[in-house]
């Protein structure tokens, strides 16, 4: 039977191709999800997207799709791994919802951020129908107290008695994120503008103590503000011991060394002694992996994202008498710098 | 739907005229790679000194298909071989073509193909025709469509020259150069004037040409400029020269 390939026919054939293009492209990502089933067992309202996800699709970009997905998985990973670990720490079956927030604000990842949310709307529901559930018998039980005791010492406890259970409730909550960010602070102490040891649940600090080191690292109170900790600045030491050879450069005043006169002057937490890190003070603050953005504990170092990445530090290099070492929090490595590029500070002072 | 048993050669069945797809190779899912032929540009093979064999097949399976498709009177291809050892075992083996092993014999049916173009030409002006095709479709007496093979292509600026020509002007007439340039003739950096001479010549045909490279592993590469999103699907697929050996 004689066969003429038509435009139609090459349409469909073509269509066929893209098809299974899709479908090979599929493959990975079908793969990944495999590979992250435990992990998405434990979010079945994710099923229906995952499903949609599966299908393939000539128009999609495949290669982007899959990037973004090990991304999410490997953040919800992160996140049920550090729920897992809290909650054997602190004895407890329950994944509270609290501990999944608390959790989350180091991890940003928007397939996180959706899943938090749907989990947390879940639990706001199922919150609100086991309460009404729960309430509703204890206002029942109390005619059964009420035949013990006179009616109108019953109708003065009731109120205590709902009060009471909301205020237990709430207590409980406010505790376990108070054990639980404390647990994040072992080995720091949070300290207040006038040089007082703070609660490590404090939102807001202006120096943190780094017990191991014995060193104050100045923290900036709040994101918007640019002292004591700063940017954009030259690095300058005119002390000859010290400078390694070469002063560096003034930069009309925009220098390391006019910025710490500066704040000393004024001083920070009621101390005057404030100065630039040395290359391995400033070194032990890497972590090897990135808290939100940079190798540094974001936490405890909040001030960060207002910052940047790259600070300097005191040390210098004989060798090269042009540069100092900076520390780079981006990528989590120590490098020379020449003395004329404006980097941040952060400084400390020695307790 | 088309599968891969309803577009194998052996299928093909003698079209009325030309036919509108070739099949160049095949897929890495069984798929053929299909490729639309509007008759209005020349096809040129690229390869090196390694992938000359996958290349004649490619050439030589193109052909088949063309001949396998197009009634006999209405097509004549004529076939360069530049060795002893044939480069076309299974086209010659059908006996509908005309071969050559002589360059002088090549150079003297290149100018003749030239001076058909010319002739071709001032018919279509006369009848206010736009291509040879057209003149085919009206008239079943015509010459018959030309096609001219050549199993290489050596670096003589005379012969590049009128190549040239024939793929820029000539296929619209009717006379379609199906070109194999190897890598080994025709380095992709030239280092002398005469090579920057042969290379501008070289240009001019692949220009406006389908042009088709073929790797060492028989992998194809289609490289055309207009259809470059359809060329990068079939490259997803990893195509590949296919191998016949016998033509019914």
């Amino acid at each position: 039977m004689p066969y003429t390939i038509t435009t139609h026919d090459f349409t469909l054939y073509l269509h066929d191709l893209l098809v299974a293009k899709a479908q090979q492209q599929l493959e990975p990502v079908r793969l990944l999800f495999a590979e992250y089933q435990g992990v998405l067992t434990n979010f079945p309202h994710l099923q229906v997207e995952v499903d949609k996800l599966l299908q393939p699709h000539t128009g999609r970009d495949y290669l982007q799709l899959e990037q973004a997905l090990r991304q999410g998985l490997q953040a919800l990973e992160k996140l049920m791994t550090a729920l897992v670990k809290a909650h054997d720490e602190q004895g407890l079956s329950v994944i509270e919802v609290d501990d999944i927030t608390s959790l989350a604000e180091l991890l940003n990842t928007r397939l996180a951020n959706q899943v938090l949310q749907k989990t947390i709307t879940a639990k706001r529901r199922e919150q609100m129908r086991s309460g009404k559930q729960t309430f509703t018998p204890l206002i029942q039980e109390q005619p059964i107290e009420q035949e013990k005791q006179q009616e109108v010492v019953a109708t003065k406890k009731r109120k205590p008695l709902e009060q009471l259970s909301i205020a237990t409730t709430a207590s409980d909550i406010e505790s376990k994120r108070l054990s639980s960010a404390e647990g994040r602070f072992v080995g720091w102490q949070k300290i207040g503008k006038k040089g007082e040891v703070i609660a490590s649940t404090s939102s807001h600090w202006a120096a943190v103590i780094e017990e191991q080191a014995q060193l104050m690292w100045a923290i900036n109170w709040q994101l918007s503000d640019h002292f004591p900790n700063c940017g954009e600045l030259t690095w300058f030491n005119p002390n000859s011991a010290t400078n390694g050879g070469d002063a560096g450069h003034k930069n009309e005043g925009k220098n390391t060394d006019a910025w710490l006169a500066h704040v000393n002057k004024k001083g920070w937490c009621g101390f005057h002694d404030w100065r630039l890190p040395t290359l391995a003070e400033l070194k032990n603050l890497l972590t090897n992996e990135i808290s939100q953005y940079y190798h540094i504990r974001e936490d405890i170092f909040a001030d960060m994202q207002s910052l940047g990445s790259r600070f300097w530090t005191s040390t210098v290099d004989t060798a090269s008498k042009d540069y100092a070492w900076a520390m780079y929090f981006g990528y989590g490595h120590d490098g020379l710098a020449h003395k004329s590029y404006t980097l941040n500070v952060r400084l400390v002072r020695s307790v | 739907m088309i599968t891969t048993t309803t577009l194998q050669l052996n299928d093909c069945q003698q079209q009325t005229f030309l036919p509108a797809f070739w099949r160049l190779g095949q897929l890495n899912n069984g798929l053929p790679l299909l490729w639309p032929m509007t008759y209005q540009q020349a096809m040129i093979v690229e390869c090196n000194a390694k992938s000359q064999f996958e290349a004649y097949r490619l050439v030589e399976n193109c052909v088949l298909s063309l001949l396998l498709q197009t009634p006999a009177h209405l097509l004549q291809v004529t076939v360069y071989e530049h060795s002893l050892r044939s480069s076309f075992p299974a086209l010659k083996h059908t006996g509908k073509i005309t071969c050559i092993t002589d360059k002088k014999q090549l150079k003297n049916t290149v100018g003749e193909l030239q001076q058909i173009a010319h002739q071709r030409q001032a018919l279509l002006a006369e009848l206010n025709l736009a291509s040879w095709y057209e003149y085919l479709a009206i008239n079943q007496d015509a010459e018959p469509f030309k096609v001219l093979v050549l199993s290489q292509v050596w670096p003589d600026i005379e012969l590049l020259v009128e190549l040239a020509d024939l793929c820029q002007y000539g296929v619209r007439l009717g006379i379609l150069p199906l070109l194999i340039l190897s890598s080994r003739y025709f380095p992709p950096i030239p280092h002398d004037e005469w090579q920057i001479n042969i290379s501008g010549a070289v240009e001019e045909i692949i220009e406006n040409s389908l042009r088709v490279v073929v790797h060492r592993d028989a992998s194809l590469e289609v490289k055309h400029q207009q259809l470059q999103d359809m060329a990068a699907l079939y490259q997803f697929f990893k195509p590949s020269v296919d191998f016949y050996s016998l033509v019914n």
